[in-house]
């Protein structure tokens, strides 16, 4: 065999002597060994890439998210591993099966995580976010809603910072499955479609082959407690618990590593490192937005656009950066598709004007229930009062400052009376910064006074809702989205409202003027939290049923509706 | 696209050879390196299209020089008017992109002129591409090329295994065999040897680079951020790197072989074992080898004939000449050579301190001094090689400076800028040492393993079937199954993000 090998110096096919034998033995030998290469790597490669959808289901198995789903269609959550499963799928899956168009959906990055349905209690609201968007998962998550019929009246669309991230700067790929949904908008709304070279989600096989990977998932798969489960429970100790809302709720042992001081850790880091990076903005892809945005009006779903907040810490950081002239960029934009489409406004980047405060991060960008509410309460607003579009061509200081005047306005009341009617618009000709700006002044002038009736409102609602989701939660033993289970912590309603009360942001950030108006309605709703929490225990003592508290999203804040909230912005 | 991407093995290449087939079939030889010229377009194009443009314009334009310089005949001083003309634009087309805000730093520092940096982005292996183009200039002056038609002179300047970072090969080399009628093995075989050799690069870089990789990186980089260093830690960060280059560069070249071998074209040995040296001099010839042969011909033969006709002219005495000889021109050949490597003062020491090191390993042997025992030339050689690489690897002079006092002055009391030390696994750091030094000093070298096949266009040297030892390829079953292992191994650790080192250059 050696001296057949040696012969591939020279093989002649010309010459039909002994040398011509050897290099034709060695070509076959060369071609067997080739064979059996190739088929031993690729039963290899293929027993990794078994092993690690064996290992890691939730994260490489595309069917596995249609488990996922019947759990939700089915009322019970599902416990994992690792939150950056294949949320996309998971969303047309769960869509798929759901009963009923929503009231409201949620589109947005996983800064909403944590905003659970107990944040809008009164509507059938869906958080539909996905890790890391782009443009395009807003455009692919739209599809999905029209696909499956489902498409809300109120439809909120995240503007993030790096929403607009042409494809050839990113360096993720969670978004890459959701290129699929986007073709078919894109198809919907004569938008060009993606070059395959650009999309083609490789990272996924990439991750399927990795050994590394696997003796990750497979350490994890063995040493763990529990498996990836459906589950009645809110909560578990050790892994993440996706609900059919769309939200999710963090394992003890993440809850347990979120500290403040950690959190200062990564957003100085993330910070440090995103400071001098700009934010770019594809023109294809607002272009992509605002051509969705007409298609949505034409089909009578009434859109909100919002910006997350980022951590106090991080936020500080980045003034006077690049990235905070990005960020800049990215305001101008949204202010100009919601002033182009007469749409509402909600949210901030800046932590500071939504009463975001550094506790209420886990790191940079990802804010707890506490801070959502805030966010959805401004989107709630924008659902019950009639939107105040913003001068697209304002500048940057004088928008934000209406803006933010608007966000007064809107938690005093004050549009209630001055405003259109709900489901009007309103022309930007019409709505000029300086009426809005006075008006703001002449309202902070007159207190808070005019919002009592709203409070009054949103605090029945909540003990309401609060009551019926403890009393459901009796009755299906829990088995409701965001429902408080068993092993739930207990605070009393009275506890909540004074934990509330103490910890809100809202409340120690509002202004003098709105101070004793506010204690009052606190006051009120403390007295009626406490008869209603006393009312639900004597009714429990009397059926010999446990003792249930409100939901944990509730006991949490101790405020859901968010017209209860005090004013917000500087 | 590198080569030890998914995109690469996975898509490019098979498409790439499967199209190499067919074109060679249809086209014959020539159509096949048409095919291959254009494959080599697009797969530099994916760094950046701009970059594919400034090779193509690159490649045109030294073609129509070399042939200029081809046609100029008896007609000597055009010729060599043509040819200071060609490397004039070639080195400034390179010093635009490598040296200009060197330059400008250095014009700031002198005058205070404040200038401000250029932004400029360095294409993928100008340093490499250029060379070798003024290497062929240099060859088409001195007659010992023929004018070669465009695809052949195309694929020898942007052949892809080696655009990016080598080997530099030359001209003749590649040309000769591209004149051959028909490839020396058979598809079958060449594709064999050359997916094994190409195999054992990717092993080399993704399990064995990638792995020692971050221990270098803790040290430099957290001695960087200003945390404190000890003697320890200094040389376990410097031995860290000297390894992670060598498995870095050499699994690239490695690489390179293969993928020339599976397209019928042998290039040249890059490296030899370098850690198995026993002199300077000998560390040079086994460690990046197109690059010490390119410097050896263009600059420091050149220099040392000229010396040699000057001391001559002026009678001068032995250590005169042994200074116009070999002293300045293995100083200016290290200096330039460093150079090459990047724009700064870093490179310019490490150059420094390879030529001065040449310098005196010349001196001893010319002073006729006993040669110094393996055990004690190996420490020698090594303590000069993984000191200039603490240069070569430091952002700063400053850190290299700090860094190379840790290990060589352990007794002196440095005042840290931090109380915290660089955050290292000593423990692993020190066993992934012992294991990858113990591959390099006692095992033999991919090419040896693979003599029964040559794979390079260089002469096999007879020692290298005695260094292979029981450790020596061939086609058969019980290898098909370790080389699919050792590969499937190789390509499930690809790791996301890591590119070779000699890119930057």
């Amino acid at each position: 065999m050696d001296q057949a090998a040696d012969t591939i110096e020279r093989p002649t096919r010309s010459d039909y002597g002994h040398a011509g034998r050897k290099a034709s033995s060695g070509a076959r030998r060369s071609s067997l060994y080739l064979a059996c290469s190739f088929a031993i790597s690729l039963a290899t490669v293929g027993a990794i890439i078994e092993a690690n959808r064996r290992y890691a289901p939730e994260m490489y198995r595309s069917d596995y998210m249609e488990t996922v789903a019947e759990a939700f269609e089915s009322g019970q959550h599902y416990a994992v591993f690792d939150l950056n499963i294949n949320i996309r799928k998971l969303r047309e899956e769960q869509w798929k099966r759901l009963e009923g168009k929503p009231d409201v959906v949620v589109l947005g990055a996983s800064q909403w995580q944590e905003a659970s349905a107990n944040l809008m209690p009164n509507r059938h609201y869906l958080n539909g976010h996905v890790h890391r968007d782009y443009y395009e998962d807003v455009l692919g998550m739209v599809e999905l809603l029209v696909r499956y019929d489902k498409l809300p009246k109120d439809l909120v669309i995240t503007i993030r910072d790096r929403l607009f991230t042409p494809v050839s700067q990113r360096t993720d790929f969670l978004w890459l499955p959701t290129i699929p949904y986007f073709q078919a908008m894109a198809k919907r709304l004569s938008l060009p479609q993606h070059r395959l070279a650009d999309t083609y989600p490789l990272q996924r096989p990439r991750e399927l082959l990795s050994l590394p990977m696997l003796l990750n998932n497979a350490a994890r798969w063995h040493n763990a407690k529990d498996r990836p489960f459906p589950t009645s429970r809110h909560s578990h100790a050790e892994l993440d618990v996706l609900h059919p809302d769309g939200s999710i709720t963090w394992s003890d042992k993440h809850h347990a590593l979120f500290t403040q001081e950690r959190a200062r850790k990564l957003a100085i880091a993330h910070a440090d490192a995103n400071k001098n990076k700009p934010v770019m903005i594809d023109p294809r892809g607002v272009e992509a937005v605002d051509r969705l945005l007409s298609y949505l009006a034409v089909r009578g779903v009434r859109v909100h656009l919002a910006h997350p907040p980022f951590n106090p810490i991080f936020y500080d950081r980045i003034r006077d950066t690049p990235f905070m002239a990005g960020l800049r960029q990215v305001e101008a934009v949204t202010r100009e598709l919601a002033a182009k489409h007469k749409l509402g406004l909600a949210g901030s980047f800046d932590p500071e004007a939504l009463g975001c405060s550094a506790d209420m991060f886990i790191d940079a960008e990802h804010s707890n229930a506490r801070c959502l509410k805030n966010l959805l309460a401004d989107v709630a607003n924008s659902i019950d009062l009639p939107m105040v579009p913003i001068a697209a061509d304002a500048p940057v200081a004088t928008a934000s400052a209406a803006y933010h005047s608007r966000q007064v306005l809107v938690a005093s009341g004050w549009m209630a009376n001055e405003s259109p009617t709900p489901g009007e618009t309103v022309d930007r000709a019409e709505a000029p910064l300086s009426a809005v700006t006075v008006n703001a002044a002449a309202v902070a002038n007159t207190g808070d006074e005019p919002a009592l009736p709203r409070q009054e409102r949103a605090d029945s609602l909540d003990v309401e809702v609060a009551t019926r989701a403890a009393e459901t939660e009796d009755e299906t033993n829990g088995a409701l989205p965001n429902k408080a289970s068993d092993d739930d912590d207990t605070l009393s309603a009275a506890d909540s409202a004074n934990v509330a009360d103490e910890g809100l942001p809202n409340s120690s950030m509002a202004s003098a003027s709105s101070t004793k108006s506010r204690e009052a309605v606190t006051s009120h709703r403390a007295e009626q939290r406490k008869a209603s929490a006393t009312a639900r225990r004597h009714a429990r003592h009397r059926s010999g049923k446990p003792h249930r508290v409100q939901p944990r999203a509730a006991s949490a804040t101790g405020q859901i509706w968010p017209g209860d909230s005090a004013p917000r912005r500087r | 696209m590198v080569f030890h991407s998914f995109q690469f093995i996975l898509v490019f290449l098979p498409l790439t050879y499967a199209g190499y087939l067919v074109a060679r079939s249809m086209a014959g030889r020539k159509g096949a390196f048409r095919f291959l010229v254009a494959a080599s377009l697009l797969f530099y194009a994916q760094w950046s299209a701009a970059f594919a443009t400034i090779l193509m314009l690159s490649v045109l334009g030294n073609y129509r020089l070399g042939n200029l310089i081809l046609e100029q005949g008896e007609k000597r001083e055009r010729a060599r008017m043509l040819l200071l003309g060609g490397i004039g634009l070639n080195v400034l087309a390179l010093g635009y992109f490598k040296y200009s805000n060197f330059l400008i730093d250095i014009a700031n520092g002198l005058t205070s002129a404040g200038i401000s940096h250029i932004h400029l982005l360095l294409p993928v292996g100008i340093s490499f591409y250029t060379f070798v183009q003024i290497g062929y200039l240099v060859e088409a002056y001195n007659g010992s090329v023929v004018k070669p038609a465009f695809e052949k002179y195309a694929l020898f300047a942007a052949f892809f295994p080696c655009v990016t970072a080598g080997p530099l090969v030359l001209q003749r080399e590649m040309l000769e065999q591209m004149d051959e009628e028909r490839q020396s093995a058979s598809d079958a075989q060449s594709l064999a040897v050359g997916l094994t050799m190409f195999g054992i690069g990717l092993f080399k870089k993704v399990v064995l680079a990638d792995s020692i990789g971050p221990y270098a990186d803790a040290v430099f980089n957290g001695a960087g951020a200003g945390a404190g260093l000890n003697a320890v830690t200094a040389w376990l960060g410097a031995v860290s790197y000297a390894l992670q280059l060598y498995f870095d560069f050499s699994g690239y070249s490695d690489m390179a072989l293969g993928l020339g071998l599976m397209f019928g074209l042998k290039l040249p040995l890059n490296f030899d074992s370098p850690f198995k040296a026993t002199s300077i001099s000998d560390f040079w010839r086994r460690w990046h080898m197109t690059m010490t042969r390119f410097f050896t011909t263009y600059i420091y033969t050149p220099l040392a004939m000229r010396g040699m006709r000057s001391a001559g002219a002026r009678n001068a005495g032995r250590i005169e000449r042994f200074i116009l000889t070999g002293g300045i021109p293995a100083l200016v050949t290290f200096i330039v050579a460093g150079i090459w490597h990047g724009a700064g003062w870093s490179f310019v020491v490490y150059g420094l301190i390879h030529g001065t090191a040449i310098a005196a390993n010349l001196a001893w042997r010319e002073a006729r001094l006993p040669a110094l025992p393996p055990a004690l030339g190996w420490l020698l050689t090594m303590a000069v090689v993984v000191s200039g690489l603490v240069v070569f690897r430091a952002p700063t002079l400053e850190l290299s400076g700090s860094i190379l006092a840790h290990m060589w002055l352990p007794f002196l009391n440095f005042a840290s800028a931090s109380s915290a030390i660089v955050a290292l696994d000593e423990r692993m750091a020190l066993a992934t040492i012992v294991l990858l030094g113990t591959i390099v000093l006692l095992m033999p070298n991919s090419q040896q393993i693979l003599h029964r096949h040559w794979v390079s266009s260089d002469a096999m040297p007879e020692s290298a079937r005695v260094a292979a030892g029981l450790v020596s390829w061939r086609p058969s079953l019980a290898l098909s199954v370790g080389f699919a292992a050792a590969f499937s191994f190789a390509l499930a650790s690809i790791g996301a993000g890591t590119t070779f080192v000699y890119y930057q250059f």
